[in-house]
């Protein structure tokens, strides 16, 4: 009884070690630095409308099919093809508002760089190094997390290449939660795909033992490449489970082939911006890791370097994906500083003074947490907000809106307001919208012309935005509403039943 | 004296990246052009084997290239910028006086400015005194198939495969060719590639070029700010043979102390040379005033300056070609000179950043890509050649290239599709205003043509925004709040803009403003109170030529 008292002693004793372990401070200081980067509720123009379709579906219990936000749009097939995160969003939001939305990110963007902290740690066995590696590549990362649905699929990506290293060290259990992690991803957003691909990727790249100069190729015993195989079966079984069927399957497909106007102008799908800060690290980051090959000759599991090659060429076409390109080069980089990184020597830990950091930590997370009026402070600085309440009390005949501004129309004026165009570029694109948005946009020839055809009467835009300085010179255009924000303007013949300007 | 095929083998095993075997296919080649050589004792100058090395192959593979280049640029499809560099020539010529403040703006009149690329300037304006149009557009031509030339000769002195020489440089040609502007940046590049060859020939133990690198200077720091890379890339060949080291694929192989004493004596006389311009010692600041970012509104707006777009092909190209480097590293672990290593990821980076400088990144990887492929493509073999095919080959290329070769009235069209010169023409036979804003892009143009005397703006960004009027011509441009009171302040009576260009449509859509000229390329615009009052009067012929786009119907 004594022994078996002591040994519960020490296995609690253990257990605090581990919680206070220096690892788990550096997993707390990647935590904190996610919250320094992302408390203040920088959403994407994008979140609105997706927190819209949230509430909607759980409102209705009914999955859309057509659009029902827009005017010029309206009836045309439309999936919500991200549903689950967004019903994760809404159903967040009615537990606690913005600020639970703001909690939310923090968690989401904090359990990516701790997965990805631990996917480093598991390839390089230097908890160490991946700390270095997550936090330089925090910089990469937490600029382009935004609380949308493919925060999800970022961390779903991370824990299958996770499961994949872990199979590949002789673990096979995780494997065997991919087909639930698939069941959720295809629900959640497109980047599914890219979690399949990495799975064919691993099996492809087991098939023969081979070597080449320094890259390796380490076959699968037969039982592993079945394994793997039922696995793969398995995800792709998973992906029809949606509300609609396989359909959601052909989304990223026909993103990627069908949508031209999107892919021009949208900035996410722009090329990487080579001259601002976070771009020109990734730059280097790539360029040093080839000029580290050439000089120090490190082997490669061809795997590891085909992805690394295919996410990194992702990102330099597509900015979006730099977020993809992150946990594909994240345990490349920890496994070339563990050459120089001494790894984590238990006995020299420091666990009471661990426990203080990571309480610090904590109480600077709380203490900084922002208030309710904060956060609605800073969404006004960045959305329509005053605009907005202005409608409410001045409505106004069929608007054009600028398309940054669309997901925050239609979360705040719902059914009360359809709108010219938001953040769905793909339906607008397809509808024939998205085209003549940008016609006016960038005021092109004959954009009075365009206003005309779609009956608009008045036109809610960035309050510095050249469509402003356009309609602000033009007598039959009447400014009726302007803050630091926006603008909102209205025709001559419908000035008359108006307000004059507000500001 | 030449050196024997051996000895030249053995330094090339001894100094270069490429991991060349000595087999029959190499032997006998002359590393300069890939033609085969004869051993030193047996060496003739009779004219058939003069005629031999003329309709070689790897000579009939150079005119490929020069077809090629034909084929993309003899269309004188010239930069903005090349018309007020041909003014700023005509100019010199005329006065042989070199400007010091800007004798073309009325924006920024007496503002301190020098004609910093004068010599290709001038270059220019003599080819067209000589031969108008037509001997311009044969000077892009053949600035462009020598500088295309000197990669392929760079390559083959680096590899010994004429072959894959030939392949790297047409792929790296896809590249360069939307980038070789009639500026006098080509002749830059050019230099680059010959002081590349003459610090290859160093290596490979002949010194005699090197002699040369001074006298490329001294027209360098006359012609274009790119010398300052001519200095990098002396100074990286310089550093790389301090030492004799080997880290993993890359080896530093030190030079003799008399190579490195010629070397370091060469890097003097050529800094030496840089005060010798008409200015003095002010053309060598220059590149470092540019690079230094302290023109903003340049660096984000001009289209040169901004990064690699990798959504089209080219930038994609590039792309590829890096991870071709990559992969082909971790299969076959090329060894490669340390100079070679720094150059490639120098203009690599250089690249990323902006745009501009592919054309750096060209004559740093065209080696390296050329030394990738001579794994694969076999060596030229001189006894296999076919000199009459090859003599045909270059005939027919030769003639085509005659038969292509633009007419006057051709070239004429080209430039009227590109720039405003009915606008221009307009202007020149009806009352204009003094002050036009103009389009950037049209700037130089008008000046050239003489449409205008003075101008808004021109293609000298960093003149134009240390004196302030770059910002408030993107203000205007970008219909920023207050476009209008910028325009009015500058006292802005008429305004020569792109076609269908927002400034454009919006000025077209106020009642103040009427067209008075449109064709496809530009709109010609005046302030009406203007077009009533004593400067100028509109006439009922003067009608835009073209009515306005209708508006787009909706889908």
């Amino acid at each position: 009884m004594r022994t078996d008292s002591s040994h519960g002693t020490l296995s609690k004793i253990d257990l605090l070690k581990k919680l206070f372990s220096f690892p788990v401070m550096l997993g707390g200081l990647l935590v904190t630095g996610v919250f320094v980067a992302r408390h203040n509720f920088q959403v994407d123009p994008d979140f609105w409308w997706h927190l819209k379709v949230g509430e909607t579906i759980l409102g209705t219990h009914r999955w859309p099919t057509t659009d029902p936000y827009s005017f010029t749009a309206a009836g045309q097939p439309w999936l919500a093809y991200e549903w689950l995160g967004d019903v994760l969003f809404a159903a967040t939001a009615r537990i606690g508002g913005l600020r639970a939305l703001q909690a939310l990110f923090i968690i989401l963007g904090g359990a990516i760089m701790l997965a990805l902290y631990g996917y480093a740690t598991l390839r390089s066995k230097n908890s160490k190094a991946g700390f270095v590696a997550a936090s330089v590549l925090i910089v990469l990362a937490a600029a382009n997390f935004n609380l949308r649905p493919q925060m999800l699929g970022y961390l779903f990506l991370v824990l299958t290449l996770i499961a994949l290293e872990r199979f590949r060290q002789g673990k096979p259990a995780a494997l065997w939660f991919l087909p639930v992690v698939f069941l959720l991803w295809i629900n959640s957003h497109g980047s599914w795909e890219i979690g399949l691909a990495t799975i064919l990727v691993y099996w492809l790249c087991g098939l023969r033992e081979r070597s080449y100069g320094d890259i390796q190729i380490q076959a699968w015993t037969s039982a592993q490449r079945t394994r793997l195989s039922l696995v793969f079966l398995l995800c792709l079984v998973a992906i029809p489970i949606t509300p609609y069927g396989a359909r959601l399957a052909a989304y990223p497909f026909a993103v990627a082939s069908s949508y031209p106007l999107n892919l021009a102008n949208i900035e996410e799908w722009r090329p990487m911006p080579l001259n601002s800060f976070g771009p020109k690290l990734f730059l280097a980051l790539v360029l040093g890791t080839v000029a580290v090959q050439v000089a120090l000759r490190l082997k490669w599991r061809i795997e590891d370097a085909l992805l690394f090659v295919g996410a990194a060429g992702m990102a330099f076409v597509h900015a979006r994906f730099l977020l993809t390109f992150v946990p594909f080069f994240a345990p490349v980089f920890a496994t070339v500083l563990a050459r120089w990184i001494p790894g984590y020597d238990r006995q020299k830990d420091r666990f009471i003074l661990n426990a203080l950091l990571l309480a610090a930590m904590l109480w600077g997370m709380t203490h900084y947490f922002p208030s309710r009026a904060k956060i609605e402070e800073n969404v006004a600085s960045n959305f329509p907000v005053g605009a907005v309440n202005y409608l409410k009390d001045h409505p106004t005949g069929p608007m054009f809106n600028s398309y940054v501004f669309g997901g925050y129309l239609v979360y705040s004026r719902g059914d009360q307001h359809k709108v010219f165009i938001d953040g769905r570029g793909e339906l607008y694109e397809h509808a024939g919208v998205l085209a003549d948005y940008l016609h006016v946009a960038m005021i092109q020839p004959g954009v009075l012309g365009v206003l005309r055809n779609y009956g608009i009467s008045s036109v809610l835009i960035g309050k510095d935005d050249p469509v402003a300085t356009f309609l602000a010179a033009l007598p039959e255009w009447k400014l009726i509403y302007a803050d630091r924000v926006s603008a909102i303007f209205v025709r001559g013949d419908r000035f008359s039943a108006t307000s004059a300007p507000s500001r | 004296m030449w050196r024997t095929v051996e000895q030249d083998l053995t330094i090339s095993l001894n100094h270069s990246s490429v991991e060349v075997q000595p087999d029959s296919e190499n032997v006998g080649l002359d590393p300069y052009s890939g033609v085969g050589l004869a051993p030193p004792s047996a060496r003739s100058f009779k004219p058939i084997d003069l005629l031999k090395r003329a309709f070689s192959f790897p000579a009939m593979l150079s005119a490929l290239l020069v077809s090629g280049v034909f084929w993309a640029k003899h269309g004188f499809n010239v930069d903005t910028d090349f018309w007020w560099h041909l003014k700023v020539g005509e100019d010199l010529l005329a006065t042989h006086h070199w400007p010091t403040t800007d004798p073309y703006s009325f924006t920024a009149p007496g503002h301190p400015w020098i004609a910093a690329e004068w010599l290709g300037d001038v270059l220019f304006a003599s080819v067209e005194r000589a031969g108008g149009l037509l001997a311009l557009d044969g000077l892009l031509i053949t600035l462009s198939a020598v500088t295309i030339l000197a990669l392929y000769s760079l390559c083959i002195l680096r590899t010994k495969n004429s072959k894959a020489s030939f392949l790297a440089t047409a792929i790296i040609t896809i590249l360069a060719i939307p980038v070789f502007n009639f500026r006098p940046q080509m002749i830059g590049l050019l230099f680059l590639i010959l002081t590349l060859i003459a610090l290859e020939l160093f290596r490979h133990g002949k010194p005699a070029a090197l002699w040369f690198l001074p006298v490329v200077f001294v027209i360098w720091i006359n012609t274009h700010g790119s010398w300052i890379l001519g200095f990098v890339v002396l100074l990286a060949y310089w550093v790389s043979g301090l030492k004799e080291i080997r880290l993993g694929s890359v080896e530093m192989r030190a030079w003799r102390p008399d190579q490195r004493q010629r070397l370091s004596l060469i890097f003097l006389l050529c800094v030496a040379v840089l005060p010798i311009t008409p200015y003095g010692t002010e053309l060598a600041p220059y590149p470092f005033v540019v690079g230094s970012s302290s023109f903003p509104v340049n660096l984000a707006s001009i289209n040169e300056w901004q990064p690699m777009p990798f959504n089209l092909f080219g930038a994609k190209l590039f792309l590829a070609l890096i991870f071709l480097f990559f992969a082909a590293q971790l299969v076959y672990r090329t060894m490669w000179k340390f100079e070679d290593l720094a150059l490639f990821f120098l203009g690599t980076v250089m690249a990323c950043l902006h745009v501009r400088f592919i054309l750096v990144f060209i004559p740093f990887f065209a080696p390296i890509f050329a030394t990738l492929l001579a794994r694969w493509v076999p060596g030229y073999e001189r006894e296999k050649d076919r000199y009459w095919i090859n003599a045909i080959l270059m005939t027919t290329l030769l003639l085509a290239m005659i038969h292509y070769f633009p007419s006057k009235a051709e070239i004429e069209n080209n430039i009227s599709r590109t720039y405003p010169s009915g606008a221009a023409e307009y202007m020149l036979s009806h009352p204009m205003p003094d002050r036009i804003l103009n389009s950037y892009g049209f700037g130089g143009y008008l000046i050239w043509s003489g449409a205008r005397t003075k101008i808004f703006i021109d293609g000298r960004g960093e003149f134009y925004e240390i004196a302030g009027v770059f910002a408030d011509y993107m203000h205007i441009g970008l219909l920023k709040p207050g476009a209008l009171s910028v325009l009015r302040n500058y006292q802005v009576q008429a305004c020569l803009l792109d076609r269908g260009s927002p400034l454009e449509v919006f000025l077209t859509a106020l009642p103040e403003w009427k067209t008075v000229y449109s064709d496809n390329v530009s709109t010609l615009l005046v302030r009406q109170e203007v077009a009533l009052g004593p400067v100028y009067k509109l006439t009922a012929s003067e009608k835009p030529s073209k009515p306005v786009l209708e508006a787009p119907r909706k889908q």
